[in-house]
């Protein structure tokens, strides 16, 4: 057919009927191939993360700072809801040497104890769900003990006259730890060197006064990083406005990890306007912070409030002028950068600050200090609607408070404590929630509650890919 | 004067009548002739008889050798010493005249000796008395003996014996007799065919040693003589025809016996040893050259001789009884001074140069034997009627120009351009220079003794210790290491010369497919193409980039295997089995690296096979085609024995397709293999995709189209078996992969390669000088000239290595060093976080390196051991950190970001020490424990050596029978 493959240079001369079949396979075989391609297989290549599972912690370590109450309650909430738990702990004050004392536990128990930090341990079955507070005798500074952590963050710290901060650090492990304080202030980021690789000793304490060791006294934000072994850091902050002659201290809580979603909440519904709000920017970028404001019945952005912009690597404050407060439970801060945030409320000499929430997915719990005046669960950020009961256990071990309360997104909710209850779980159902334990009476304080970690996160472990 | 000639007869009969008339037709007609038949089973006897009457005619049994048969005509002289029947011709003419018969004495009796296949020319006898009259101290003459039937070619102008016991005639093999060895001399023997001899001096001798039954008592012969002061001298002019029947293996007699070899060897040991000067130094050197001998014979694939080598060597040696009597016997002969005696042997060189020849003889044979399967197969057509034979004008091109390699070289553009483009491409590659590591490329490992411990060990200390074996490539790796004198020298020079020696692949392959295709072969700018973008294939994939040895070793073999293979279509049968073992080796080469090749060979086969019964079932099921194949297949598996063996018994079996390197195995997708990728990181897509365009347009002329099509079918062979395999399964211990379809991907893009030079060599191919200028072939060829230039391009410039010195490590320095004290310092390094998981390994001496990966992916978990891990980073006690001591681990690391919990429930035990760490990132521990070694060490399986010297033993098999074809196994397949 082609006149090529008639010439006798083609060695191959075929019978006629060849052409065609050729033709039809020249067109054919890289179709084909094309066709067989879309067979392979691709294989994604890359090890799926295995999540962790999870288990009843076989041991506890809490830690409850020092200074400010000689009161400890600790109570054993169990490692399931509404359980409760008893045995034996061991108290062992935080110096470095001493022999830890037993504390026999049936539900709850208090205990006197010194100046000095202390470690409250418990083992087995009362490790789960076990929960304590350090308070002064006017319940005006309570602080949760907690388990050694890795990465806190404290933003309103000071150092300087007015606002000075004592951090205490304390190590409840057997080998000895160490810590980094890395430093914010107004223009950014403070070098510290003396806050670098603070060493602290096995089962003792370390104080550092950031009077002596920062040299910035603007508003401060801390992070403290343990680089080795775990610390629990607590900032007693000392509030004493130059001229009004009233001072007060409260412990400032830990800030949550730095987010864009960032609420506080309980906030002491005391007549004052001096409240401080103060955000850190930890990031890179500038952060713009808008906020909304949660009361009992609803949530709402102020009117005519404009951002607040905030320079990468500082704190500033959040001017709060002419927003009424009064009602309001909590405040939620919402920015562009993952920022972290806290409220002081001074009411003359009684300091307080709003608790940071957040959310609880299974379980919260709190050990209340002796009764001094009325008490309030707040609850909100509330993802759904759902559920949370509110139980509280009596000195005695009984069951004296069971209340469920159905919450829903966008609104605050309180459940009235009564004055016999010496700890207080609450579990949500259906959603997640933050709580928040606020004291009044002469001297109030607000308690942060947070998920309780009766059970520990067991990494899968499995051999490397060479 | 009488000259008696004795006619020693053994079955000889097609020869009698013709050296019966060569005797009687003699210018100086012999006295008498005795015969003396040694048991022929023809019509010897009867022929004899018939010419020269009974008397004289004596028969024995088949078993008499050639002295006794002599002695036995001598008697028959003694007690007959005048027969009636003489065969003298009362009127022979006188040729050649009165001065060389005149001086020899007339009581002198001459015995001449003659074979049955032996014939003398007419003046022969003449001739030989001659040269007796004038030279009086001569006991022993003989003749020139030329080829019968060739009658031109000579065999013998006198010999003599090598130290080794060489049969020495100082000839060429073959060489013409253009009267260039004629002159009478003295030597140290001649042939008995033909042999003058004085009666007085075959009885002063004793006659032949009866030792010597047939071969070689000539040579024991002249050396009496030589030692008793007799001279031998050779006498050209006089001319003898011999068969040499008994020596080529044409007659067989009990006293030859089957082995030819056999005998002529032991003759010459015992010659040697039994009339040499130093038989102490003598004996110990023949055993010795027997046994290079023996080697060599092997070597060539002549395992028969060989054994005859040996057998001789042995038979002498165990009775040394023989010799002693043989050495008793000539010592009371020995008159002559060693002097005159020594210079009749060939100098002490010889033998090596011998050797050398058969070497550099046996070297080119090596580099011909792979040549011209397209040549042969033309010729088997012409011969066939199926071609017409070739123009002889055509021929002209061939013959090159009358100048030096040099002037050729610099006057070829084409080879400027493949110099140009070899020296740019090894540039491309000067990342591989010196040490070398890669995403998947270990570093090399210390030194070669590595290697060859993981080629040789069946358990490892690795990790916990495994008895995972190491793929076969690390035995290779070790070869190349120890010649290359390194580790690391080996690893580059792979990668190094991965373009040059892919290059020589593709232009041997491709050029022999240009002459499959067509009579003029490939021109030689396409051939440069072809194979430069052919060589480039493994570079444009990125698994150069990315140091994927097994993918890049594939590519470098897929020419030459393909070339091997092209074997199979060799008309002669020997020729296939040839290629079948050199195609096997090959395969073995790449089934070292990528296990997945036997597998797609044996589909391959299995559809060859297949077509071959549909298509035609006659030519099939011949063994010499179907049989090649079957081997390719079976060699593969035995040369990987230790490999294989462990894996089938003992598993993990998803180790029999896991390819070599780092994990994660390239993952390929359609469009990888389409643009011929085969890593991460290649080319630029286009190139590859053009590619495939370009052979889909070869595909256009229809002169070409069926070979082109031929290639398509090729790639879609590869494309399809990719796609089959890529959903292979291979679930290993830390992760689940595919066995890596890489070389495949490179194999369809090597089929387009292949189908475009078919085409271009279609399009314009050497047609004539007038058609060079046809726009078609311009055009294509500026088209496709892109593909191989981007490449390169790319190679040189473009970011297509991700080759490093060495590996970031994540590891302090210190622990390293620590760890390369021994493998009790192991390290434990965690990788991930809590929510994520964790990963940890250990690291023991200098880490993973190249022979290790793939027994570490394998080597199964130790469930216990990674339980104890779980719990040394939950709730950590002195129990798992005593077990971390036992298992030979010093230091754990989390390499930055460490995971601050873990971290931190690792700070709260008393039990570890903390470990400085260069960045803060990064945590590190001590175990402060006395470590130990000892639950690393496995029982090593004592099948381990059964199995390495099988294959050993196969591999020196396979490397001898892929020799070249030698000629007398191609006549005997014939």
């Amino acid at each position: 057919m082609s006149p090529r493959r008639a010439a006798p240079a083609g060695r191959r001369t075929a019978a006629g009927g060849r052409f065609g079949v050729t033709g039809l396979l020249a067109v054919l075989l890289p179709l084909l191939l094309v066709a067989g391609a879309f067979g392979l297989k691709e294989r994604s290549q890359s090890v799926a993360d295995t999540p962790p599972t999870e288990r009843a912690v076989s041991s506890t370590n809490l830690v409850c700072p020092g200074g400010g109450g000689r009161t400890v309650t600790v109570a054993g909430l169990g490692a399931d809801p509404g359980e409760g738990a008893s045995g034996e702990a061991e108290v062992t004050p935080m110096d470095g040497g001493s022999d830890g004392e037993p504390l026999q536990l049936d539900g709850v128990a208090r205990t006197q104890v010194d100046e000095q930090a202390v470690r409250i341990r418990a083992t087995d079955e009362l490790a789960a769900g076990l929960v304590a507070t350090r308070a002064t005798a006017d319940r005006g500074s309570v602080a949760r003990c907690l388990p050694g952590a890795t990465d806190q963050w404290f933003t309103g710290a000071g150092a300087r006259a007015d606002v000075g901060t004592v951090l205490e650090l304390s190590n409840p492990d057997h080998a000895s730890a160490v810590a980094d304080i890395e430093v914010l202030g107004e223009n950014g980021p403070v070098e510290a060197d003396r806050l670098r690789g603070i060493r602290v000793p096995p089962l003792g304490s370390v104080t550092v006064d950031l009077a002596d060791d920062v040299p910035e006294r603007s508003d401060l934000a801390l992070r403290v990083v343990s680089v080795q072994g775990r610390v629990l850091a607590s900032a007693m902050t000392n509030v004493d406005p130059i001229g009004s002659g009233e001072s007060g201290s409260d412990w400032l809580p830990a800030s949550a990890e730095p987010a864009t979603e960032t609420t506080l909440m309980a906030l002491p519904a005391v007549r004052t306007d001096d409240r401080r709000l103060l955000v850190a920017n930890p990031g890179d970028s500038e952060a713009r912070v808008s906020l909304r404001l949660v009361d009992d019945r609803s949530s709402f952005e102020p009117t005519g409030r404009r951002e607040t912009r905030i320079r990468p690597g500082s704190v500033a404050a959040v001017d709060l002028a002419g927003l009424q407060l009064r009602d309001v439970r909590a405040i939620e801060l919402s920015s562009n950068e993952p920022i972290t945030a806290s409220l002081r409320v001074q009411a003359g000499a009684d300091v307080s600050y709003a608790a940071p929430a957040t959310p609880i997915e299974t379980r919260a719990g709190v050990a209340l200090p002796p009764s001094t005046g009325p008490a309030r669960v707040v609850l909100t950020g509330a993802e759904k609607a759902g559920v949370v009961t509110v139980r509280g256990l009596s000195a005695g071990g009984d069951q004296i408070l069971d209340k469920r309360v159905e919450v829903s997104p966008g609104r605050a909710f309180g459940v009235q404590v009564p004055a016999k209850v010496a700890a207080l779980e609450v579990v949500p159902e259906r959603t997640t929630v933050a709580a928040a334990l606020l004291l009044g009476g002469d001297r109030t304080a607000v308690v942060p509650l947070s998920e309780l970690d009766s059970r520990e996160l067991v990494p899968a472990i499995r051999p490397a890919q060479p | 004067m009488t000259v008696t000639a004795v006619l020693v007869s053994h079955g000889g009969a097609q020869w009698l009548p013709t050296v019966l008339s060569g005797l009687r037709s003699q210018t100086r007609p012999v006295d008498r002739i005795i015969a003396v038949d040694t048991g022929s089973k023809d019509d010897s006897v009867e022929q004899l008889r018939s010419a020269l009457g009974s008397d004289d005619v004596l028969t024995t049994g088949r078993g008499t050798s050639f002295g006794a048969a002599v002695a036995m005509a001598l008697e028959r002289l003694d007690a007959a010493p005048t027969t009636a029947a003489t065969t003298r011709p009362d009127a022979a003419p006188q040729r050649h005249g009165h001065a060389r018969r005149s001086d020899v004495g007339e009581q002198d009796d001459w015995i001449w000796l003659l074979h049955d296949d032996s014939t003398p020319d007419a003046d022969a006898l003449d001739w030989l008395l001659a040269a007796a009259a004038e030279h009086p101290d001569a006991g022993i003459l003989g003749p020139k003996l030329r080829e019968w039937p060739s009658l031109r070619r000579l065999l013998e102008v006198g010999v003599t014996i090598t130290g080794t016991g060489r049969r020495e005639t100082g000839l060429e093999r073959g060489e013409y007799d253009q009267g260039q060895h004629d002159r009478v001399r003295r030597v140290l023997a001649v042939n008995t065919a033909g042999m003058l001899v004085r009666r007085s001096v075959l009885e002063r001798l004793g006659g032949f040693d009866e030792q010597l039954p047939v071969f070689g008592n000539d040579l024991d012969f002249g050396y009496r003589a030589a030692w008793a002061g007799i001279d031998t001298v050779v006498v050209p002019p006089a001319i003898v025809f011999h068969v040499e029947a008994a020596h080529r293996g044409i007659r067989r007699t009990p006293l030859t016996g089957r082995h030819t070899d056999y005998q002529e060897r032991r003759a010459a040991l015992y010659t040697l040893l039994v009339n040499g000067h130093r038989v102490g130094w003598q004996s110990i050197r023949l055993v010795f050259g027997t046994l290079l001998r023996v080697l060599g014979l092997l070597l060539t694939r002549a395992p028969g001789q060989a054994m005859d080598e040996l057998a001789a060597l042995f038979s002498l040696y165990t009775r040394p009884g023989a010799v002693l009597a043989g050495r008793r016997r000539r010592k009371a002969e020995r008159t002559a001074a060693p002097d005159r005696v020594k210079e009749l042997l060939p100098p002490w060189w010889l033998p090596y140069r011998h050797g050398l020849d058969a070497t550099s003889d046996f070297g080119s044979a090596v580099a011909g034997s792979a040549h011209d399967v397209a040549d042969r197969r033309r010729a088997a057509k012409i011969e066939a009627g199926e071609l017409p034979p070739p123009d002889p004008d055509d021929e002209d091109d061939d013959f090159a120009p009358e100048s030096g390699p040099l002037v050729r070289f610099l006057t070829s553009p084409v080879a400027l351009a493949t110099t140009a483009a070899v020296l740019l491409a090894l540039w491309g590659a000067r990342a591989a220079f010196g040490s070398v590591a890669g995403p998947a490329l270990s570093p090399a490992p210390e030194s070669v003794s590595d290697w060859w411990s993981l080629w040789y060990q069946s358990w490892h200390p690795l990790a916990l210790g495994t008895d995972v074996p190491a793929m076969p490539y690390v035995g290779l790796l070790g070869l190349l290491g120890s010649v290359l004198g390194g580790p690391e020298a080996a690893v580059s020079a792979l990668l190094l010369l991965a373009v040059p020696l892919g290059l020589w692949g593709a232009w041997r392959l491709l050029s022999l497919l240009g002459r499959l295709v067509h009579p003029g072969g490939a021109p030689g700018w396409v051939l440069l193409w072809g194979s430069l973008t052919w060589a480039l294939l493994p570079v444009a994939s990125g698994a150069w980039g990315e140091g994927r040895l097994a993918t890049v070793v594939g590519a470098v073999a897929l020419p030459w295997l393909a070339h091997a293979a092209l074997g199979f279509a060799d008309p002669e049968p020997d020729r296939r089995w040839r290629a079948a073992w050199r195609t096997g080796l090959w395969l073995a080469v790449v089934t070292a690296f990528i296990p997945l090749a036997w597998v797609v060979a044996l589909i391959l086969v299995v559809l060859v096979l297949a077509a071959g019964l549909v298509l035609d079932r006659a030519g099939i099921s011949r063994r010499s085609v179907w049989g090649p194949p079957v081997v390719v297949l079976a060699v593969v598996p035995v040369l990987t024995l230790p490999w294989l063996a462990p894996l089938l018994i003992d598993g993990p079996r998803s180790g029999l397709l896991l390819q070599a390197g780092r994990l994660p195995v390239a993952s390929t997708d359609w469009l990888d293999l389409l643009a011929g990728r085969a890593a991460e990181a290649g080319a630029p897509l286009w190139l590859g995709i053009a590619l495939l365009v370009a052979a889909a347009l070869a595909l256009i002329p229809t002169a070409t189209r069926i070979p082109v099509l031929m290639c398509w079918v090729v790639a879609l062979a590869g494309a399809i078996s990719a796609a089959a395999l890529s959903w292979v399964r291979l679930d290993l211990p830390s992760t689940v992969t595919g066995p890596g379809v890489g070389l495949l991907v490179i194999c369809v893009h090597a089929a387009a390669v292949a189908a475009v030079v078919i085409g271009l060599t279609g399009l314009g191919g050497r047609r004539g000088a007038d058609d060079r200028s046809g726009w078609p072939r311009l055009v294509a060829g500026v088209l496709v000239a892109v593909i191989p230039a981007v490449s390169l391009g790319w190679f040189l410039l473009g970011d297509s290595s991700q080759l490093t010195d060495r590996p970031e490590s994540d590891i302090p320095a210190y622990m390293q060093q620590s760890a390369e004290l021994g493998p009790a310092h192991g390290i434990l390094v965690v990788r991930g976080s809590i929510e994520d998981g964790l990963d940890y390994e250990i690291r023991r001496g200098d880490g993973p390196t190249v022979g290790e990966d793939e027994i570490l992916a394998l080597a199964q978990e130790d469930e216990e051991f990674t339980g104890v891990v779980q719990r040394l980073l939950t709730r950590p006690t002195e129990a798992e950190v005593s077990r971390l001591a036992d298992s030979g681990i010093e230091y754990l690391v989390l390499p930055a970001p460490a995971d601050r919990e873990v971290a931190a429930t690792l700070d709260a035990t008393g039990e570890l020490g903390q470990a400085s760490t260069e960045d803060r990132a990064t945590r590190a521990w001590r175990v402060d424990q006395p470590l130990s070694a000892d639950s690393l060490d496995g029982h090593g399986s004592p099948w381990r050596t059964v199995l390495l010297v099988v294959q050993v033993i196969a591999l020196v098999v396979v490397l001898v029978l892929c020799g070249p074809t030698r000629r007398r196994s191609r006549e005997e397949t014939r």
